[in-house]
């Protein structure tokens, strides 16, 4: 652990070193963007039904700083600030079917807080708030549908729980699902090595002496297609993160617009659980023109309690009216069965929960 | 263990996805590895146009707000033309012997310096090459136009060996 840490000082000071000894800037640049994303959704859950005006969180609205600075021909040194502000959150169950005032607390969320130093023939080091070596291992996706359905099933309409047919809750949709996508975004060090070829890898280690290693592959072939692929392992099992996980995911378009696209998280060892909770996704999409069409299937086991069987079938379409602006809509259905001896007292089965989500996303 | 058999078979098929194109002869080239899921969109803003953010600085690009400079260029050319618009037929208006109006002056008798014309005719000339890069990276996209390009580069990576080659020679 202490060894890890000194590891962690030491890259860092590595990198202000190397910073410092460094020719001076050849070319700087800073850009401000941003993005809006609002939909209008509609949920039923077997007992009620109810409309939403929530912040879509396949991509929620948020704005960033980038920057950087390129020294001489092979180094470059830039910084990344993304904060997201979200009113309503779409995975909120704040906004659960019934409840009828907005949420409580919009507030700016760190998302990316980051530098980097960068050289073309050994790599990038990230320092700060950011994305692990796993984040978006399970999310690889080519479709041109993400703003809406992609394997985070769980973000369309996570907020809306689970109930029986006595209105009683069981869980939250974002509690019956997981794609397993690694640590997410994280206070970490990460390093990616340069590309061989069509692939690259990286590895992050962060607070809780967690750590996670990862690969990446993106491929295209002349008049056919484009494949892209990731996947993640980490064992670390600390306090923090106590299991192992993996996951992979690979997406195919070809070029006339049909694509595929799988995905496979597992956790194994979890503490205080006997069965080991993994997900599979699959979507099968096309893409023309300014139109993206997709329909995916997922199937969750064990993710919310032992023996849950939870899956999930969706339909989307996105419209690229113009480059800036994109209108999107989907169906999503949820169903949950978890065993009896999982559910609390008097409480029955889950009925199926059906969303409707309708919005647009704009970048400015 | 199930859960670790699922994966290995996922990552067989993938495998044997790759082999089999390879093996189709189906000619190949490592991609730019983009993650779109639950990340910010990319391309062009509403506000911000083709860049997609606001450029507060670019040293590259002669330094802070060049999208804005760009657009004053764009505006005062405009005003410039629509004033050399308005000279074309003030020119036509005088009589013979009279002096006529020359280019970048108007007819409301405003000079316009000899360096803001000279900076007008770079800009439209800047934003022709603009026009045809736009066209060369169109180009670029099309099967024949990949095709050709990594001919050209091939072509100078040939070049530059024929050089070292030379070189060493000597």
């Amino acid at each position: 652990m202490k060894k890890f840490s000194q590891l962690g000082l030491f890259a860092l000071t590595i990198a202000l070193t190397i910073l410092l000894i460094l020719p001076a800037a050849q070319a700087v640049d800073f850009k401000i963007s941003g993005q809006i994303n609002r939909a209008v959704l509609w949920g039923d859950n077997g007992n009620d039904d109810d409309v939403k005006f929530v912040d879509n969180d396949n991509s929620s609205t948020r704005f960033r700083f980038t920057g950087g600075n390129d020294f001489d021909d092979n180094w470059r040194v830039g910084i990344t600030w993304e904060v997201e502000m979200q009113s309503n959150p779409s995975n909120d169950t704040d906004i659960d079917i019934g409840q009828n005032d907005d949420t409580s607390d919009v507030d700016f969320n760190e998302r990316k807080m980051e530098f980097f130093v960068q050289h073309k023939s050994f790599g990038k080091l990230y320092m700060g708030q950011g994305s692990t070596a796993s984040d978006g291992t399970s999310e690889v996706d080519l479709s041109g549908t993400t703003v809406v359905n992609y394997s985070s099933i769980e973000d369309m309409a996570g907020g809306f729980n689970f109930r029986d047919d006595d209105d009683n809750i069981i869980t939250s949709v974002g509690g019956a699902f997981s794609n397993f996508d690694g640590f997410s975004r994280r206070d970490r060090v990460r390093y990616d090595t340069p590309k061989f070829g069509p692939v690259y890898f990286s590895g992050s280690y962060m607070n809780g002496q967690s750590w996670d290693l990862a690969g990446r592959l993106a491929w295209k072939w002349e008049d056919v297609g484009k494949l892209a692929a990731a996947a993640h392992y980490t064992a670390a099992d600390t306090q923090r993160d106590p299991y192992d996980q993996w996951s992979a995911s690979a997406s195919w378009l070809f070029d006339f617009g049909l694509n595929f696209t799988a995905a496979y998280g597992a956790r194994n060892d979890v503490e205080g659980r006997d069965e080991d909770p993994y997900n599979l996704y699959g979507k099968v999409g096309w893409k023309f023109d300014k139109w993206a069409f997709s329909v995916d299937y997922t199937y969750s086991e064990n993710v919310g309690a032992d023996d849950d069987e939870a899956q999930s079938i969706g339909v989307a379409a996105v419209w690229n009216i113009w480059e800036s602006v994109e209108f999107y809509g989907s169906y999503r259905y949820h169903d949950l069965d978890r065993d009896s001896a999982q559910r609390d007292p008097g409480v029955g089965n889950a009925e199926e929960i059906s969303a409707v989500m309708i919005g647009g996303r704009v970048k400015f | 263990m199930t859960n670790n058999q699922s994966t290995w078979w996922m990552l067989l098929g993938i495998g044997l996805a790759i082999a089999a194109l390879m093996g189709c002869g189906a000619k190949g080239q490592p991609a730019e590895f983009e993650q779109t899921a639950g990340e910010m969109k990319e391309g062009p803003g509403v506000l911000t146009g083709e860049e997609g953010a606001l450029v507060v600085y670019d040293s590259k690009r002669g330094g802070s707000f060049p999208q804005f400079k760009g657009q004053q260029s764009e505006s005062s050319a405009t005003e410039t033309s629509e004033k050399a618009g308005e000279a074309a037929p003030a020119a036509s208006d005088t009589s013979a012997g009279s002096k006529p109006i020359v280019a970048g002056q108007t007819s409301t008798g405003t000079q316009v310096s000899p360096e803001a014309a000279r900076e007008f005719q770079e800009f439209q000339e800047w934003k022709k090459e603009q026009q045809a890069f736009r066209e060369f990276q169109e180009w670029k996209k099309t099967a024949q136009g990949a095709a050709e390009y990594k001919e050209f580069l091939e072509w100078k990576e040939w070049k530059s060996y024929q050089e070292w080659k030379k070189q060493q020679g000597q």
